[in-house]
């Protein structure tokens, strides 16, 4: 597929990547000479140099033919200025990026429509949607919701303590038979990501990702060795955009949230707006500050500064206080691996959210759905076609490429995990685990070519 | 500050014919007495005494001295913040010299101090009154005597919501809907909100008049209470207020105007033009609908069995709260004799009064819940000291400045209800009397509680308790800042040295009036 990515910013880069690695023909549009020659050191995409609003410069990237285009800059303006000429221009679909409430609330539908964008996304809320999930599962490193919610992708690491220590993935089906409410897909072992053999035993320190049907998350939790406890009260360091949106979510649920802000004309428009909410005006790396708020006592700490340096240390500074879980929000990701031993429970990072927003737009048989930082490997949903080489043959038969797990099917409403037995049918719905590089063949293989 | 900045700030009216705010407070304040009296006069002829004459007299002669000079003299071009309040206080005291003379003219006071009084307690809204038997009162007296506490009302309203809202006054204090609706839908300059305060005010008094003509009252009787109900007053015309009457059509009439003249102006026009959900955004609306219900409910449960049943236990009960609660003052029970919690619970509710932009006095709802929400601000940075805590109420941030303004208008209020206490003190009352009367004067509700238990009378007061408790109901009605103000220009040598240095610390020019 033709895929133009307006903007080279963190966001842009990640989507073009994402795509790219999934072997879609790429074309970034971006004006800044610095990105354009990054973009060019990085990624295997075309780049055309120039504003997205100059129709030229769309029609050199290949508009017309396009089937899709992701506006992704960080100005809503140009954004939709983009989509629009993208519409006209006869791109098939547009995906747009607006941060302003105003341009995202339902009154702006007629707008939406007017420039033609098919999805509009939000970095900051797709983030602050991301910590919520992870917040709702305390000890979860990632959270994805699979086949419209009926199952769920659960990552975390392994304590000492988590009944599946020490067990074979053999042996676990072999207790959970004949009806499985799971199945552990990935395991992350020093570094290295594999999707699950049967053969493998589970270990102290592993991180391993499950996909699960959503009603029998409490006992996928307490088999990880997770808190069954939800976090009550919680602390937001930064009052930016996302912070603001994941306090208003948070106090509606009823929590109890502490928000941190630097800035002093911003720290008391957040205590004009937010009602029930407690509003520190500080800095986040201000010992003496965290301290005398007792920083140890919060059950969640969630660091989402645009500094790096300053979200770890702040989150560093919380787990050895006691806060029963961290969460940094990172723009750069060099460190990342170092974190989790550190003290910080959960990197995440604006340009994985809303990269699965994009990919989910994407048509064509496979969709990806959750996507990771760590690795190539992702989580994706497909629909089976009729008449395609998957309509009515067994998993086992499919000889699918080596890493390649299906791991549940939902039929007819009903979901259930899978087997090398479990025969596909044209409109089942099936999520897989795969690398990037796969998707192609897969798609050949679930979808009609 | 340039030689000629200074020359314009201290320059005479900006055309020297104009009419001063003082002469011109006073001159309105004759014009408005006219029609009141005439109608004091037309009622009062059925009783075929001399007083009628004497009033439409005197209404006729006021009548033609105010239109006289208002059409010879320009009114002021300019309003200024300090000139208004000065002109409302003079209007005031003009209005209590004229009530004075009247009384003194038609024979209802023998004495000057006991004329004085009456008239200060009619204008400043006060039913703190010296008669004993009100009955021995002709009907022209008894309608101006109500009439004198419509007239009072009607200065409050019209500086509270026509006026001080247009300079910068207490605004922002206002609810936002209430807010949006003072500017946008009563009016959108202050001369056409004082002309459509006084229609509200007067089509709503003619209304409740019908209504209490209808539930049984006489012409006279009815006329009368619609004068000092809508008012606030709480006059009546009979020793046992309300009570006297026995109906329970009466009462819930009643129920509702005070209930309505408690209220915001600009709720009652939402109500009038069916913005019911506007209305019920309302939060002060919300906070004193929810007051009126705690309170009403403890009322009913610990006051005594009065053995009428339980509905009109519950009629009484809410009579007596929403009374009090809008610094009123009429009542159905003896409420000074119940349990002494109740008690304190029915003063604190007179002293907070009704809400914002009504004819109530005290302290009103809208600064109290400000006042309560500061107060959790700073335990929270007690606990937080490096939290940062807009003051709300509702879903309104309020600004420092209006809090600061509110700070100092509690200690003013808390001053002057401990100062007049102490001289109430001084002059013989006891501390539960001289403590309910300073703070029923302030808030001017009027009825205080005696040390044995009983609603206090004026007749039972001393001369010295009634010189104090006159300038104190008098701060009451004109919302406390005006007196202070007026006092403050007169130490000043003249408002205009005043007015220059609110000009100075407000750089927008203010409001002008045209006709």
């Amino acid at each position: 597929m033709h895929v133009i990515v307006v903007g080279a910013g963190e966001v842009g880069t990640h989507i073009a990547q994402l795509l790219s690695r999934e072997g879609h023909d790429v074309t970034v549009v971006e004006q800044d000479n610095a990105r354009v020659a990054e973009i060019d050191r990085m990624l295997d995409v075309s780049i055309v140099k120039g504003s997205a609003t100059d129709p030229a410069v769309m029609r050199r990237a290949g508009v017309c033919d396009a089937d899709l285009v992701v506006a992704a800059t960080s100005s809503d303006d140009v954004n939709l200025v983009a989509s629009l000429i993208a519409k006209l221009e006869g791109a098939r679909q547009r995906v747009v990026r607006l941060e302003r409430p105003s341009l995202r609330l339902a009154d702006a539908a007629k707008l939406h429509e007017a420039v033609g964008a098919d999805r509009v996304i939000d970095p900051d809320a797709a983030v602050a949607k991301e910590i919520l999930d992870l917040l709702s599962y305390p000890g979860a490193t990632e959270i994805a919701h699979l086949a419209e919610n009926e199952l769920l992708m659960v990552s975390a690491r392994l304590s000492p303590t988590a009944p599946f220590v020490g067990q074979r993935l053999s042996d676990i089906a072999a207790r959970l038979a004949p009806e499985w409410d799971f199945i552990v897909c990935t395991i992350t072992r020093d570094g290295q990501t594999i999707v699950a053999r049967t053969d493998q035993q589970l270990r102290d320190g592993d991180t391993v990702r499950i996909v699960c049907k959503t009603n029998a998350r409490t006992e996928v939790m307490r088999q990880l060795g997770l808190a069954a406890r939800e976090h009550h009260r919680l602390m937001i360091l930064g009052g930016g955009r996302t912070g603001e949106m994941l306090a208003r979510s948070l106090l509606a649920k009823g929590h109890i949230v502490s928000i941190i802000e630097r800035n002093e004309s911003r720290a008391n428009e957040l205590a004009d707006t937010i009602d029930g909410a407690l509003v520190l005006l500080g800095d986040i790396t201000d010992g003496q500050l965290l301290v005398e708020e007792d920083i140890g006592s919060y059950d969640a700490v969630v660091a989402l500064t645009g500094e790096d340096d300053a979200n770890i240390l702040a989150c560093l500074f919380a787990k050895k206080a006691g806060a029963r879980e961290t969460i940094a929000v990172l723009h750069r990701l060099e460190l990342r691996g170092l974190l989790s031993d550190a003290g910080v429970d959960v990197a995440i990072s604006p340009r994985t959210a809303s990269a699965n927003e994009v990919l989910r737009t994407l048509q064509g048989g496979v969709s990806a759905v959750a996507t990771s930082l760590d690795d190539d490997i992702a989580f994706y949903e497909v629909e089976i076609a009729a008449g395609s080489k998957a309509d009515g043959v067994t998993i086992a038969d499919l000889r699918l490429p080596h890493d390649t797990l299906v791991a549940a099917v939902s039929r007819d409403g009903e979901t259930s995990m899978c087997r090398g037995s479990t025969q596909l049918q044209p409109g089942d719905h099936v999520v897989f685990t795969a690398h990037g590089k796969d998707v192609e063949h897969l798609r050949k293989v679930f979808a009609k070519s | 500050m340039s030689r000629s900045r200074a020359e314009e700030y201290f320059r005479p009216s900006a055309e020297a014919n104009e009419l001063g705010s003082k002469t011109f407070g006073f001159v309105l304040a004759l014009g408005a007495t006219a029609p009141v009296l005439a109608l004091s006069g037309v009622l009062g002829l059925a009783d075929e005494s001399s007083h009628s004459a004497v009033m439409l007299a005197v209404a006729a002669a006021f009548a033609v001295f105010a239109s006289t000079v208002l059409r010879r003299r320009p009114w002021p071009s300019e309003l200024r913040r300090v000139h208004t309040l000065n002109g409302a206080v003079v209007a005031l005291a003009t209005l209590g010299l004229v009530s004075t003379m009247i009384y003194l003219l038609t024979g209802a006071f023998n004495r000057f101090d006991d004329a004085l009084y009456e008239s200060v307690a009619g204008v400043s809204t006060s039913s703190l009154t010296v008669l004993a038997d009100p009955s021995v009162l002709s009907d022209a007296q008894l309608i101006w005597r109500s009439g004198t506490q419509w007239l009072g009302g009607l200065l409050g309203l019209s500086l509270g919501v026509g006026l001080l809202p247009f300079l910068g006054g207490s605004r922002e204090l206002a609810d936002p809907r209430d807010r949006r609706t003072v500017s946008q839908a009563l009016a959108s300059r202050p001369v056409a909100a004082l002309k459509r305060v006084l229609s509200i005010y007067s089509l709503v008094t003619v209304v409740v008049a019908a209504a209490l003509f209808a539930a049984g009252m006489g012409a006279i009787d009815g006329t009368a209470h619609a004068l000092s109900s809508v008012s606030t007053g709480g006059f009546s015309t009979e020793v046992g207020s309300v009570g006297s009457y026995n109906s329970v059509a009466i009462e819930l009439a009643t129920i509702v105007v005070m209930a309505g003249a408690g209220s915001s102006v600009a709720l009652v026009w939402m109500l009038w033009r069916r913005q019911f959900s506007d209305t019920r955004r309302s939060f002060e609306l919300r906070v004193v609908a929810l007051v009126t219900v705690v309170a009403t409910s403890w009322v009913l449960v610990a006051r005594p069995n009065s053995g009428h049943g339980f509905w009109r236990d519950l009629l009484d009960s809410l009579f007596t709260v929403v009374s009090l609660g809008t610094t009123t003052g009429h009542h159905v029970d003896d409420w000074a004799s119940w349990q002494p919690g109740l008690v304190m619970l029915l003063l604190i509710l007179l002293a907070i009064g009704g809400m914002a932009g009504s004819v109530a006095g005290g302290l009103r709802w809208i600064r109290a819940v400000t006042l309560v929400s500061f107060v959790w601000r700073e335990l929270q940075r007690q606990l937080h000291p490096n939290s940062v805590r807009v003051v709300k109420v509702g879903q309104s941030a309020i600004s420092e400045a209006s809090v600061d303004r509110i700070h100092a208008q509690l200690v003013f209020v808390s001053s002057a209800c401990a100062c007049g206490a102490i001289l109430l003190g001084f002059a013989g009352l006891g501390v539960v009397e001289a403590l309910s009367l300073a703070l029923s004067a302030l808030s001017t509700a009027g009825p205080g509680v005696s040390d044995s238990g009983t609603i206090v009378n004026a007749s039972e007061l001393s001369r010295g308790a009634r010189l104090v408790l006159m300038p104190m109901m008098f701060a009451g009605r004109v919302f406390l800042y005006p007196a202070l103000v007026f006092v403050g220009s007169l130490w000043f040598s003249g408002e205009r040295s005043i007015s220059a240095r609110s000009r100075r610390v407000r750089p927008s020019q203010p409001a002008k009036v045209r006709r």
